[in-house]
């Protein structure tokens, strides 16, 4: 006699712990090759040596190398990376909603944008250190270089795509030039736009560490290329989880902010789909 | 109220007040991708008259919405004059309203705040405005649905919002851009009454297109037929029936009118 199967409470893919799954193999990886010295400790060190190293950068007061200076380097870094995408999203958006919105602008600007954009930023370094030295305006310059492209891209084809009947409705509704922008044509875009806002703050920490590794006093690349130098290759590995990890928080809140920009495109709208 | 001005437009002997949008002679052409110039409307002339409710009836791309939207303001004619109350008829005017052939309602705003849009561009207080809406939501029967979005309603619901949204301005004229072609039977015919509803609490003026013979002789006191690419006038036929009899889509009269109308239009094909 056939017997069904019981029914599985959690749908597969479903699976809260999924996302864990591969950084908890890697690190289990990491263990057991430092463990049996597969690997010299100057290529791998082990994952406890890192740790402590971490817990030494982020305490307060801590003694020893790099002790306690984590949050004055993250300061920096953050800085950076905020003028830098500031920038970028204040051209990228300003030009982006013009080029999207008047095809004769978008014919002079976009061709020679995409242009440039097929240099990749790791290009302009030279040409950045010529222009405005090693450290910081150097960085600024890459920081915001690399990230107005996602940005103005993904604005022009967002703005571009709103379509016709909705600006009919909202021209009809009364709402004219400013109004109309405001009103329909942001909102409408906005989805796609805050998509080019992300990878353009995500390209932003990539390059800040590019352009602070050739030199700056205080940041999270500066400490980078300092410990590489020093063979303290736990620091290296610290320094990516730091930016990994702020990276991600800065990521969060501009989600948050898009979120409470235009509340409802990500949620209830998809919950129906 | 709509019987007596019925029984005044045919007298001759009552003074006739001016037509609300008079057409004399439209064309209108596009250039197609080849370069040609593709004709679309063929000297086309008609008067509507203030509270009327006008079918224009044509085959499926005969040029309907570009005549609609003329009438709009959206496009210009190339050829003849539209007249609004007299006068030349320009751009976009606050007086009409366009209920479009897909919903095109704001998605990022709830029901409550799309039906405010227009009152909020013109300048009302908060209050006012809610106040307002809240009436005209409760009338096309989205009580209770204020804080929905778009996407959580139904291809009906959304047409209702989008007609609240338009009323709420009061128009002295809407249009309607075969607006009921994607509902289904029910909900269509649920739709036809509550714009006999709704006229018959706040008089408007009504021009709508549509390819549905029935729709037409439904919701019209006079359908327009017009004939294939480019479109001209082919007739006008007169509906006689009061909005009950309109309704009634299964009586002899109502089967009458629709056969003498499509007959008109299939002469044309």
């Amino acid at each position: 006699m056939l017997k069904s199967k019981p029914i599985r409470q959690r749908e597969p893919g479903k699976n809260p712990g999924l996302p864990y799954l591969l950084p908890a193999l890697l690190l289990l990886a990491w263990f057991l090759t430092t463990h049996f010295q597969l690997l010299p400790p100057y290529l791998l060190p082990k994952p406890t040596d890192t740790l402590r190293a971490l817990v030494r950068f982020a305490a307060p007061g801590a003694t020893g190398p790099y002790g306690g200076t984590l949050w004055v380097h993250l300061w920096h870094s953050l800085g950076r990376v905020c003028r830098g995408f500031g920038l970028a999203a204040g051209a990228g958006l300003l030009l982006g909603y013009l080029c999207g919105r008047r095809q004769g602008l978008n014919r002079i600007i976009s061709p020679f944008v995409h242009l440039i954009r097929s240099v990749p930023g790791i290009g302009w370094l030279p040409l950045a250190i010529v222009w405005f030295g090693v450290g910081e305006k150097n960085t600024l310059f890459l920081i915001s270089l690399a990230s107005f492209f996602p940005i103005f891209t993904n604005t022009v084809h967002s703005a571009a795509s709103v379509s016709q009947q909705i600006i009919l409705a909202g021209q009809m509704l009364g709402a004219k030039k400013t109004a109309l922008f405001t009103s329909v044509i942001l909102p409408a875009s906005f989805a796609g736009v805050a998509v080019g806002l992300r990878l353009g703050l995500g390209i932003a920490w990539a390059y800040l560490v590019l352009g602070e590794m050739t030199g700056v006093n205080y940041g999270l690349g500066a400490v980078m290329t300092d410990a590489r130098m020093l063979g303290n290759t736990a620091m290296v590995i610290v320094c990516i989880v730091v930016i990994a990890i702020a990276a991600k928080i800065t990521d969060s809140l501009l989600l948050l902010g898009c979120r409470l920009a235009a509340p409802i495109e990500q949620e209830k709208a998809g919950g129906n789909s | 109220m709509r019987s007596d001005l019925r029984q005044n437009s045919p007298a001759p002997v009552s003074p006739k007040p001016a037509p609300l949008i008079r057409a004399e002679h439209i064309g209108k052409s596009y250039t197609a991708a080849d370069g040609n110039l593709l004709p679309v409307l063929q000297d086309i002339s008609l008067a509507i008259e203030q509270n009327a409710s006008v079918a224009l009836l044509g085959p499926s791309g005969c040029g309907k919405t570009t005549l609609l939207h003329l009438m709009a303001g959206f496009l210009q004619p190339d050829g003849g004059q539209l007249y609004y109350k007299g006068k030349p008829l320009g751009e976009l005017h606050p007086q009409t309203g366009v209920l479009f052939q897909s919903p095109t309602l704001f998605n990022w705003l709830t029901v409550e705040d799309n039906v405010a849009f227009g009152l909020k561009r013109a300048g009302l207080a908060k209050a006012e405005r809610q106040a307002r809406c809240a009436g005209f939501i409760r009338r096309v029967g989205l009580a209770g649905f204020e804080k929905a979005y778009p996407a959580q309603l139904s291809g009906g619901m959304q047409q209702r919002a989008a007609l609240a949204r338009i009323l709420v301005l009061e128009p002295e004229v809407l249009l309607l851009d075969e607006p009921f072609g994607a509902l289904d039977a029910m909900t269509r015919r649920n739709m036809h009454k509550l714009l006999f509803e709704l006229r018959k609490d706040i008089p408007f003026t009504t021009v709508f297109i549509t390819h549905d013979v029935e729709e037409a002789v439904i919701l019209a006191e006079r359908v327009v037929v017009l004939s294939q690419r480019p479109a001209r006038i082919i007739k006008e036929v007169t509906v006689p029936f009061t909005p009950e009899e309109s309704l009634d889509v299964d009586s002899h009269a109502f089967a009458d009118i629709k056969k003498q109308i499509r007959t008109l239009l299939e002469q044309t094909e």
